[in-house]
């Protein structure tokens, strides 16, 4: 199927605010393989999750700015064959996970060798959970380094499409409204911390969601879309891991 | 295409295949890698289960362990051994650039060469000596020392200095080593040559097919690359003679690079390699790392057409070699060897899982260390999400890196979607970095993947040639498989 012919109660273009958005059966693609695909995304998209019902709602808008329909519809289409591999991929991990870690431990033992006697007494087993020692289940691109963004990135100025409009003091802020089914509360508070330096935030939750009021002096919307991408990595780290670090 | 009816598959006769349909025949394989191409009426019966114990086609499935109940397990495990036998040890290929200036510039440059003038892209000495003190820390006991650039000829003393180095720090670590250098052989002389032959260096280099082609993708200043090139393949060809090397082993391998212009000049590219006296062709497509992004466009083509001249360029190698002329095709051999010969030749791109860090690693000329070379290359164009530490990181840290894992995980086919169901995946493997690159994650979706329709292209040409039959091709690609090493070019140390 091509981006084009992605049915229209599925896919929204927004092209004035260079967003897209995908409606996604949630009993079909399992949580994970949303999360997973999102993640892929993250370096070249501003990703932002919601719930309406049954579904899921991924918006994308692009980081370098396309804004025509035909970009975003590619846009949506890549992700969707992206989300159909996770969802694929998430099953078979778990159906040849035997193979998988026998496999990968033996080739790691079989490079690292035997530890030095200083190595294991340095060793800290208190450091590491064994639920999954090899990160079998663990996405590497969520845990690591994504493509440094471009300057061009970093000013881009367009406006969050997931924010509700807010105001305070007469000015309008950017109120982020995170899923709390779908973003973890602990992840957002760590990307607040993270973000202190860069704006100014007001929290409240209401009966769905996490609200975080946005204010900045400078690249306000920039810095909520970083924010909003960088909380939703982090809930995804700790689906993975079982917490935030 | 047309399908095979199957009336009734049977649950029980069978153990777990894959199959394709190759060249009016059904192709199936199972995960030790044994393979059996059927009739239609043949793969009907057997999806069916209705062959009789006995009969001939029960005892061909049976043999290659496709039917339940008469495996033989012996025969399995030790088929998988052989197969995974590369698992056991740490990089065997350690690739050193000691340089990035390279006088050569070359429309797909793979490498991200420097200018002549950017000395600070030089190896210093301390550099090398803590690489070559970190490359003898592998696990594996066979070590192929790689130099490369750049143009390793424009900082040829680093490049002395490592072997001397090595060869000295071997007699102690007592490892088997091999160097190799590739090189566009423009800066060769009668000295460098010398010393090379002398020190057991095997050299490669690379040409793009005839003289205009290569001229074209390859700019020396003032001089023609080509002419430069074949010179010094001749010369030293003819070095290796003097010494009393066979030549039919020992020969200056050449590598080319497949552009859009490269396309229609099949025959002309496998004459230019015959001519020379080169005994291999390596038919590799053009790469998204390196310049070759920037000029993508120019260089780049559909890999349906890269395919239909990777078969024209074949058929043209066997039926040379059908007249007594000796020149295989690299992947061919690759893929063959693992098909008709059941080992890995541990071909580290592609093999399952590939060796990124755990098969190979790459040594940039500042001491920072990759995971391969291709993740050097992308290093270059400002994308370090392959760098796993530096000469000073210690080697069971670079080996348990993050990266070196996932990346293990990442090129597992049994990890893969389509891989998982793909007939071929016993011969196969992915590459996650061609995949980051590409599509943005290292998984990859081999369904759009430019690299797995080159694979899938190549393996349905070779079973198709096997699966005519004619006696003659099937003995050449035999031939293929039985490559003999190049035992002149190891050197061991006793402790
Ligand atoms: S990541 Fe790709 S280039 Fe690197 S070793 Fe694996 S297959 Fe080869
Ligand atoms: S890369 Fe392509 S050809 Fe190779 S096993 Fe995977 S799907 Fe098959």
């Amino acid at each position: 199927m091509t981006a084009a012919t992605l049915p229209q109660d599925l896919v929204e273009t927004d092209v004035a605010d260079g967003t897209v958005r995908l409606r996604v059966d949630a009993q079909l693609y399992p949580l994970e393989a949303v999360y997973a695909a999102a993640y892929v995304f993250i370096d070249r998209c501003y990703v932002f999750l919601d719930r309406e019902g049954e579904r899921l709602r991924v918006s994308l808008s692009p980081k370098d700015g396309a804004l025509d329909e035909a970009a975003l519809r590619d846009v949506v289409g890549e992700f969707t064959n992206e989300l159909l591999s996770c969802a694929w991929r998430n099953q078979i991990a778990r159906d040849n996970r035997a193979t998988l870690e026998a496999v990968t431990a033996q080739a790691l033992a079989g490079a690292r060798g035997a530890p030095t006697l200083a190595e294991l007494e340095a060793f800290d087993f208190s450091e590491e959970t064994f639920d999954d020692p090899l990160g079998i289940a663990m996405s590497w691109e969520e845990k690591y380094k994504k493509r440094e963004r471009s300057e061009a990135e970093r000013s881009d100025q367009r406006r969050p499409p997931w924010a509700g409009a807010g105001e305070r003091g007469g000015r309008a802020v950017i109120e982020l409204r995170f899923h709390r089914g779908l973003y973890d509360g602990n992840a957002i508070d760590a990307a607040l911390k993270v973000f202190a330096e860069h704006a100014r935030f007001e929290q409240r939750v209401d009966d769905e969601h996490f609200v975080v009021a946005v204010s900045a002096d400078e690249d306000e919307r920039v810095v909520a879309r970083e924010l909003a991408n960088y909380a939703l990595g982090l809930t995804i780290r700790s689906a993975k891991t079982g917490g935030v670090a | 295409m047309k399908l095979v009816q199957i009336g009734r598959p049977s649950a029980t006769f069978a153990l777990p295949f894959k199959h394709r349909a190759v060249g009016g025949k059904v192709l199936i394989t199972n995960t030790e890698g044994n393979f059996l191409l059927l009739t239609d009426d043949e793969f009907k019966a057997f999806a069916e289960g209705t062959p009789a114990k006995g009969s001939e086609l029960y005892t061909r499935l049976a043999e290659r362990n496709f039917v339940r109940g008469a495996e033989n397990q012996e025969q399995m495990v030790a088929r998988l051994r052989a197969r995974k036998g590369f698992l056991s040890y740490g990089p065997n290929l350690h690739i050193v650039v000691v340089t990035l200036r390279c006088n050569e510039t070359c429309v797909y440059c793979h490498a991200s060469r420097a200018n002549m003038d950017a000395v600070h892209t030089d190896m210093t000495k301390e550099t090398a000596e803590r690489t070559v003190d970190k490359i003898l820390e592998t696990t594996n006991p066979n070590v192929t020392l790689e130099f490369q650039g750049g143009e390793p000829l424009v900082a040829f003393p680093i490049v002395q200095h490592i072997l001397e180095y090595a060869l000295e720090k071997n007699k102690k670590v007592g490892k088997q080593l091999e160097f190799t250098m590739v090189s566009n052989l423009s800066l060769m002389d009668e000295d460098k040559l010398r010393y090379l032959v002398e020190n057991k260096v095997q050299i490669c280099t690379s040409i793009d097919g005839p003289a205009h082609l290569h001229d074209k993708q390859r700019k020396l200043p003032k001089l023609s690359a080509h002419q430069a090139a074949t010179h010094w393949i001749r010369r030293i060809n003819e070095e290796y003679a003097r010494i009393g090397l066979d030549p039919n082993l020992y020969h200056v391998e050449a590598l080319l690079t497949t552009t859009r212009e490269t396309l229609p000049l099949w025959k002309d590219v496998v004459d230019t390699y015959v001519g020379l006296g080169c005994k291999a062709l390596f038919l590799r497509p053009v790469d998204p790392f390196g310049f070759a992004d920037r000029s993508g466009p120019k260089v780049e083509y559909p890999r349906r057409e890269y395919l239909e001249f990777y078969r024209s360029a074949v058929d043209y190698m066997l039926e040379l070699n059908k007249q007594g002329v000796q020149i295989l095709e690299r992947f061919a051999a690759i893929f063959l060897t693992k098909i008709l010969g059941g080992e890995d030749p541990n071909f580290l791109d592609i093999r399952n899982p590939c060796g990124a860090g755990i098969g190979q690693v790459a040594y940039n000329y500042d001491g920072s260390l990759f995971t391969c070379d291709e993740g050097r290359m992308l290093h270059e164009m400002g994308d370090s999400t392959f760098l796993i530490g530096d000469v000073d990181t210690s080697y069971r840290d670079l080996m348990g890196h993050e990266t070196v894992r996932a990346l293990a995980l990442a090129s597992n086919l049994e990890a893969q979607p389509d891989c998982v169901n793909c007939t071929y995946q016993p011969y196969c493997g992915v590459c996650p970095v061609h995949n980051h690159k590409t599509q943005g994650t290292l998984f990859g979706r081999m369904r759009e993947s430019t690299l797995c329709a080159v694979h899938k292209g190549i393996q349905d040409y070779l079973f198709e040639k096997i699966g005519a039959g004619d006696p003659e091709i099937v003995s050449i690609l035999q031939k293929w498989t039985t490559v003999r090493d190049r035992t002149h070019f190891l050197q061991s140390c006793a402790l």
